[in-house]
């Protein structure tokens, strides 16, 4: 064969070769342009065989990287290898990672000086390595037990704090076999669990693992099958929380609870009968008195009678500060029994109680439309008693006393208001207002044991609620308590 | 006709008994006896006495006045009685337990004239000489 013909034959097998190959691989000459390539190459970059002589940068703006085009030439003039040139592009496929290699050719006389580039796209292959890495790091952050295991229950991974919770570390775990490092007593038999995870499920149990060192641990254990995408089992997830503290607090809460509620029956017994305890000799001071006062009054001086009638009047308080206080106290153990209440029915139904001895007196009393709320029934009716008891005693040196009730819905709160032209108060005491035992008016001019107030606003509180007042002294009073539409 | 109305109180506080018996012997009609506790009382019924109404104070010493109840009702002679239990106030948790023994009348103390004819009318009896009960 003549030896351009020769040549020509080594050329077509060459060009067979490079073309056969999967690598995308490119022949460029002396000036860096393309004089072949394989259809690997042409695939990779979306390219066409008319880029055939144009240069890299021609055929793709992403070819244009600073010091690329010097690194070729460089591999063309000194013979020595590009190797593991790694670069990041957007192209118009997406963002491609590359790892280029490139040589120079030995080559037949017309091909001299050509340069073989072979491109490997590494880009899957960088992003599940990170993808990895943020998995290890994620790994190794979670205070969790984290174990893979394959199909056949050999140990995958073992994550730090799998080697913390049970004592082998990752080096003694992975490979073996699960049942070989993993001891562990559970609220699921293995055959049943074994037989839900076939099934695809998640399961989950409690119970005791055994450390490398010999203790057991109370763990609770999720079991995750892990599938592909065509739904071949491919092995498994088991997450293992340390279940001792939650165990322990448990247990505390348990205690506590049970004090708690040891505490407050003592609490209720010693109320109920300190407050019996002490209505017995209050009872015989003021039944004594009476006495003195009913059957003695002809032999009594006016002054020896007003004597008498302070012992009686005060007595008479205290016992009504006792029954106060007990309510009070009980009010914040008792549970509350929440459902629809009629407000106003609730307050129509007050009126004769709270009128009751009144008669003389000129009261104009008017309750206007009351949304109903949701509360305890019982407390919301302490609550418009003693409002409106206040507001009936309050007006006492009134010659016509009148009294306004409403009630309207704001935002997502029912409010209601009590209004009075009484004695008023002060707004400089505003804060006291609602204090236990406050009160801002001499018992002399009003009686009062400064519980009332205190009483209502307990309840309101305890319904989700807020309470607030204005008055003027020697003008009047208004009270309003707020309610949430909504189940407290 | 006009017979004195035997009463039995059962109390062991003097001073509430002495309270309790001025406001009721205000009214000449009654013939009040008093006993200071539980098993006093249960003895001076077995001797035979017959009161027309018991005023009961649930308070007692010794045999508390539940169980006092209970034997009052346990024995034929004494289970028709009628009995007015005394209470502190009308909170007493006692009461609720009185009541499911029978006894739905109280008295929150001090016991007053008026309080008492209107927990024996409680009862279905009435006052004035302390008639026989409506059926």
């Amino acid at each position: 064969m003549a030896p351009v013909a020769r040549i020509e034959e080594a050329l077509a097998y060459a060009r067979s070769i490079v073309d056969l190959v999967q690598q995308p691989l490119a022949v460029l000459d002396r000036d860096l342009r393309l004089s072949h390539a394989n259809p690997a190459f042409y695939d990779l970059f979306e390219l066409d065989a008319d880029v055939v002589g144009k240069r890299l940068a021609e055929m793709r703006s992403a070819f244009d990287i600073p010091g690329f085009v010097e690194a070729l030439t460089s591999v063309i003039e000194s013979s020595t290898p590009l190797r593991d040139y790694e670069v990041t592009r957007d192209f118009p496929s997406g963002t491609k990672t590359l790892v280029v290699q490139a040589s120079a050719l030995a080559a037949p006389r017309e091909h001299a000086d050509a340069l073989l580039v072979a491109f490997d796209d590494v880009s899957e292959r960088r992003e599940t390595e990170r993808a990895l890495r943020q998995h290890e790091y994620l790994l190794a952050a979670i205070t969790d037990t984290v174990i893979t295991l394959d199909t056949q229950w050999r140990i995958l991974s073992w994550n730090p704090a799998a080697e913390k919770f049970l004592g082998y570390t990752a080096e003694e775990a992975v490979g073996k076999r699960s049942e070989e490092v993993i001891t562990i007593e559970q609220s699921i038999d293995r055959k049943a669990l074994r037989e839900k995870l076939t099934l695809g499920e998640v399961v989950s149990s409690q119970g005791k693992i055994k450390q490398k060192a010999g203790t057991w641990v109370d763990m609770e254990s999720s079991t995750v099958p892990v599938r592909d995408a065509d739904g071949k089992a491919l092995g498994y997830v088991v997450i293992m929380h340390d279940f001792r503290a939650t165990k322990e607090l448990e247990r505390q809460l348990r205690e506590h609870t049970s004090d708690v509620e040891e505490a407050n029956k003592e609490l209720d017994s010693f109320t109920y009968s300190v407050s019996h305890d002490l209505r017995a000799p209050l009872r015989a001071i003021d039944g004594f008195s009476r006495i003195l006062v009913e059957d003695f009054s002809g032999r009594m001086s006016k002054e020896e009678m007003r004597l008498l009638d302070v012992i009686r009047k005060n007595t008479q308080q205290m016992g009504q500060l006792i029954d106060d206080l007990l309510a009070f106290s009980r009010l914040g153990r008792k549970e509350m029994s929440v459902g629809p209440v009629d407000m106003k029915a609730l307050c129509v139904d007050l009126v004769p109680e709270v009128l009751a001895g009144t008669e003389a007196r000129s009261i104009d009393m008017r309750a206007k439309y009351l949304p109903p709320c949701i509360g305890d029934r019982a407390l919301l009716r302490q609550v418009w008693l003693n409002l409106l008891a206040n507001a009936v005693k309050y007006t006492r040196k009134r010659e016509h006393a009148v009294i306004s009730i409403s009630g309207e819905e704001i935002g997502d709160e029912l409010v209601y208001k009590v209004e009075d032209n009484g004695a008023g108060f002060d707004m400089q005491y505003i804060d006291k207002l609602f204090g236990v035992f406050q009160r801002l008016h001499k018992p002399a001019e009003f009686e009062g044991t400064g519980v009332g107030l205190a009483l209502v606003q307990r309840i309101v509180r305890r319904h989700g609620g807020r309470v607030w007042a204005e008055g003027a002294l020697g003008s009047g009073a208004t009270f309003w308590f707020s309610l949430p539409k909504r189940s407290p | 006709m006009n017979r004195p109305v035997d009463i039995l109180i059962v109390e062991d506080s003097d001073e509430d008994a002495e309270l309790t018996m001025r406001s009721l012997q205000k009214q000449k009609m009654t013939k009040l006896h008093r006993c200071s506790d539980g098993v006093e009382a249960l003895e001076f019924l077995k001797g035979g006495a017959m009161p027309r109404v018991i005023l009961l104070d649930l308070k007692l010493p010794k045999l508390n006045g539940l169980e006092v109840l209970r034997e009052l009702k346990k024995s034929d002679a004494t289970k028709s009685i009628p009995v007015v239990v005394l209470t502190s106030s009308k909170e007493d948790r006692d009461l609720q337990a009185a009541y499911e023994l029978g006894v739905n009348s109280y008295i929150v103390k001090p016991v007053e004239f008026d309080k008492f004819v209107t927990a024996i009318e409680t009862l279905g009896l009435y006052w004035v000489g302390l008639n026989e009960p409506r059926s």
